[in-house]
């Protein structure tokens, strides 16, 4: 006799079981379908991508995300996700096996039940992880409501359930085979009843896992769960490279708060806290929350959208998005960790930057500073109130070629506003063109004709203004022909790299560069040979917008790397898990009112790997560096660089030291 | 409640250098930035906020030649009704004087209870287009205002004295007030705003719509004669200190207990 389990063992009424399998089904498929439709009440976004095989199958089936970063949360996601695929494929495969073609027995049933008792063991070793995780070892500040305990409990209660079925099934008619259920087998072994009494407690216990199982597939769309699904399309999503971009007159015509894909995420969030982790404003004890966000911009999306078990009546008049998730959203740095630690792609950033731009087009609650700051870029066309006529005197002397003066040069060196308009920035500007000057690059500059980017703008959601900013910047690059942009500055590189090719007039083939990808290719050419200024221990700090969201962390080291003497040293965080300087999303402008500053934070930390520089790329680093150094006391111990700055000391002829 | 708001475009010349026409008639206008006169913009939100918490209308006025437009429209996007521009070829280079006439006219050809102006204007400086203007209409006026409160047929309103002192006074309407800064916080006003107001038509009025003859806004009307502009003298009173910060923050302690300026 071959091995075998006969389906239905024990069990007459077949009708009850699949009339309530019907009903569990229906109410799922209703869940789905509402699913769908609070998806697409959001606007449809740019998609410039395909289906990015390697981030789905990669993320969602083998959750690397988790284990690059936390291996026992990766371990216990891992437990809990296979051991629940796995019987959810077994219960399938028995479905096939008794409807249509019987393949179950033998040497394939024999692997079938002991990769189900396997895979329940893993489900109920997940389980027992999590609240080890949740409740004693406490990482990270996940919380836990109620419905985390039905989600757990039921899914502990189904693989203890089915073993109680499976072992008192085995007591009751022992197989005369070796039965390669080591679980069942061996509840069948203390069991100690009568067939009788086995059988009745098999019904029983059948029925009751019957009942559970069914109760999950109806509670699933409307559970934690439905991040399966909706994870799923968010990271298909991300590999799209979809962004919410979409200008303002067509998104009010579209009467919805969010895009789709701003939807599917605030689905897909388990409110697992990665993000809120490694949040830098959160770590400096400033209200912000980025899970909070997905939570509070999710149950105010999903209220006025009626998406719920019943269909909700209009919301209230109040509900206006602008007033979503309160004013935390102001604390945001948009510096991008919170969106590169979720392992469903998550933005909780994208979420924020979509909240701050309501407020702006409502004009409510606009912080007075960043209100300054916009009123700034739109009257003097940079943020800060610097008159056009001193846009130029960061190169005061050095008789540089400016565009509108007839220089005809294809590489515009685009300093930005802030290096322009703080005397205390100038040398980027100047160091940058002493570099350029020694290793051949040819170059001019826009001169007063330099206006802001937009990337300050855009980062505290005025994008009506980032894209007016935008198509002056854009028309400018083509009065003149331009072909390469190169800038010290990363904001200014990430919105021409990143944003500008949204528009409507785009970048036309023009590539942009940072300072420091200039250096490296002219150092590894050769142009560029850099001299030793005697031995020096330095740390580089990755500038969010270079690295994190530009994507450039090795140009800069190699760069360092070429000058004789410099020894670099990492801080514990660096490269994608660097710690914001606080400067980005229009944080130069305010105050977050914290418990101390992340400039602060981040020095200390370098000061720790015993650098005596810190260099950095980016105005808005130096700018918060360069005052921690004085407010955090470490004048004497430790000076902060720009990277051009360090270059420049190191040219030939240069007689720094 | 029917408001008119004034409304001026100046240069910002808060960080700007500003350079004089060699023949002094003027400055450069080339390298500045031109918006709203700052005391006005609070004018026009204390007029939005008083027609939002009381009803009726917002209109703002402004004499000048087309590029004020952006300044009307931003008003309009902040939350005012209608907007018109004086615009004649014989206003010249109106004084303030000159300015208040055409306003007045503006006045006068609707039905105002209220009429808000800037304090002061960036540029000029001068502080009595409000007052002036007060005095052809012949209502009761208040400078400086910092709060404005309806109380019927009449307004309640403080005004900013010398020495941290404020005063009270109830003026019957229609009444004229010059609104002083920090009566309020102007809401931000995005470009989207702006666009949206950007097919809104701005009816321009001239000498003949207004029924202003030119002796009543040329040059022989003006009382202000501009002689030129200079730079003042450099002074001698400025005293460069030097040292070390440690020093300096020394030297400036001691002039401050010097001169009284710390007890």
């Amino acid at each position: 006799m071959l091995p075998f389990r006969e389906v239905f063992f024990n069990i007459d009424q077949h009708l009850l079981f699949y009339g309530m399998a019907a009903l569990a089904t229906a109410v799922f498929v209703y869940g789905m379908v509402l699913r769908w439709r609070f998806w697409s009440s959001g606007w449809p976004e740019a998609r410039d991508g395909g289906f990015d095989v390697g981030l789905v199958l990669g993320r969602a089936l083998l959750n690397t995300s988790f284990f690059r970063r936390d291996p026992l949360g990766g371990l216990t996601h891992m437990l809990i996700m296979w051991g629940f695929v796995l019987l959810f494929i077994g219960t399938v495969l028995s479905t096939l096996d008794h409807w249509f073609l019987p393949f179950l027995s033998g040497g394939v049933y024999l692997v079938y039940a002991l990769v189900l008792d396997l895979a329940g063991i893993a489900l109920m070793a997940g389980v027992a992880l999590a609240y080890l995780r949740r409740f004693v070892l406490k990482r990270g500040r996940m919380q836990t409501v109620e419905r985390d305990h039905v989600v757990l409990g039921l899914l502990f209660f189904l693989a203890l359930t089915g073993f109680l079925v499976e072992g008192f099934r085995l007591d009751a008619a022992p197989p005369p085979w070796a039965e390669p259920s080591p679980v069942g087998m061996w509840i069948a072994a203390v069991s100690d009843r009568s067939v009788t009494e086995a059988l009745n407690a098999h019904q029983a216990w059948w029925w009751i896992h019957a009942a559970a199982s069914l109760f999950l597939v109806a509670y699933f769309p409307f559970s934690k769960f439905a991040h399966v699904f909706a994870a799923g399309v968010n990271l298909t999503l991300e590999g799209m490279r979809s962004t919410s971009f979409l200008n303002l007159e067509e998104r009010e015509a579209l009467k919805s708060d969010f895009s789709f894909r701003h939807l599917v995420m605030m689905d897909a969030c388990t409110q697992c806290d990665r993000c809120t982790a490694v949040c830098p404003s959160h770590a400096a004890g400033e209200p912000l929350s980025p899970r909070g966000i997905v939570d509070e911009t999710g149950h105010f999306a999903r209220g006025k959208a009626g998406f719920g078990l019943l269909p909700h009546p209009a919301p209230e008049p109040s509900a206006a998005k602008a007033r979503a998730a309160g004013d935390q959203i102001w604390n945001c740095t948009t510096c991008g960790h919170c969106q590169a630690a979720c392992p469903s792609a998550i933005s909780p950033m994208e979420l924020i930057r979509e909240v701050r731009t309501a407020r702006i087009e409502a004009g409510e609650g606009v912080p007075e500073n960043v209100q300054g700051m916009l009123e700034s870029v739109y009257t003097f066309k940079n943020p800060w109130e610097g008159a056009k006529s001193k846009r130029l005197e960061w190169a005061s002397g050095l008789d540089v070629p400016v565009l509108s003066e007839g220089a005809d040069e294809k590489r515009c060196l685009y300093v930005g506003c802030t290096i322009a308009y703080d005397p205390r920035l100038h040398g980027i500007g100047r160091s940058t063109v002493a570099a350029f000057r020694v290793a051949g690059l040819g170059f001019a500059v826009l001169g007063k004709e330099e206006t802001c980017c937009g990337e300050v703008v855009r980062g505290v959601g005025e994008d009506g203004l980032f894209t007016e900013m935008a198509a002056g910047s854009l028309d400018t690059f083509d009065r003149y022909g331009i072909g390469e942009i190169v800038t010290p500055c990363p904001h200014g590189l990430h919105t021409f790299t990143n944003h500008y090719g949204r528009l409507d007039q785009a970048m036309k083939g023009r590539k942009a560069v940072h300072v420091s990808q200039a250096l490296e290719a002219a150092v590894a050419s050769g142009a560029l040979t850099l001299e030793g200024r005697g031995r020096r221990k330095v740390t580089y700090h990755d500038p969010c917008f270079l690295g994190r969201r530009g994507g450039v962390y090795d140009a800069p080291r190699n760069v360092l790397r070429s000058i004789p003497g410099v020894e670099l040293v990492e801080m514990g965080r660096s490269r994608e898990n660097s710690f914001c300087c606080g400067g980005g999303g229009g944080r130069m402008w305010t105050e977050g009112g914290g418990e101390e500053k992340m400039s602060e934070i981040r020095l200390r930390e370098a000061v720790g790997t015993g650098a005596e520089i810190m260099v950095t790329a980016c105005p808005f680093c130096f700018t918060n560096f360069d005052d921690a150094v004085k407010t955090a006391g470490f004048e004497g111990r430790i000076v902060v660089k720009d990277l051009t700055e360090l270059v420049a000391e190191a040219l030939p002829g240069s007689n720094a030291t | 409640m029917q408001i008119l708001v004034c409304v001026k475009r100046v240069p910002d010349t808060a960080d700007a250098e500003v350079v004089l026409q060699p023949d002094g008639s003027g400055i450069k206008e080339e390298d500045l930035a031109f918006g709203i006169n700052e005391w006005d913009n609070y004018a026009v939100e204390e007029a939005i906020l008083l027609k939002e918490a009381h009803g009726g209308t917002v209109t703002v006025a402004t004499l000048g030649s087309s590029e004020s437009e952006d300044v009307l429209r931003r008003c309009l996007a902040m939350g005012a009704d209608e907007a018109v521009r004086v615009d004649d070829a014989s206003f010249g280079d109106a004084d303030p004087y000159v300015v208040a006439r055409g306003m007045a006219a503006v006045v006068a050809k609707g039905a105002y209870d209220l009429v808000l102006t800037g304090a002061l204007s960036g540029d000029h400086g001068f502080g009595m287009v409000g007052p002036v203007l007060a005095g052809y209409l012949g209502r009761p006026h208040a400078t400086l205002v910092t709060s404005v409160v309806p109380d019927g047929s009449h307004v309640r309103v403080t005004r900013e004295l010398e020495g941290g002192l404020e005063e009270t006074l109830r003026l019957e309407l229609p009444a004229v007030l010059t609104i002083q800064t920090g009566i309020n916080e102007p809401r931000y006003v995005s470009i989207m705003g702006i666009r949206k107001v950007r097919a809104k038509e701005i009816p321009i009025l001239d000498a003949a719509a207004l029924g202003l003859a030119p002796a009543d806004i040329g040059a022989q009307a003006k009382r202000i004669v501009h002689r030129g502009l200079s730079a003042p003298p450099a002074g001698r009173s400025a005293e460069m200190l030097k040292g070390t910060p440690a020093e300096i923050a020394r030297k400036i302690l001691d002039i401050l207990r010097e001169r009284g300026g710390m007890a």
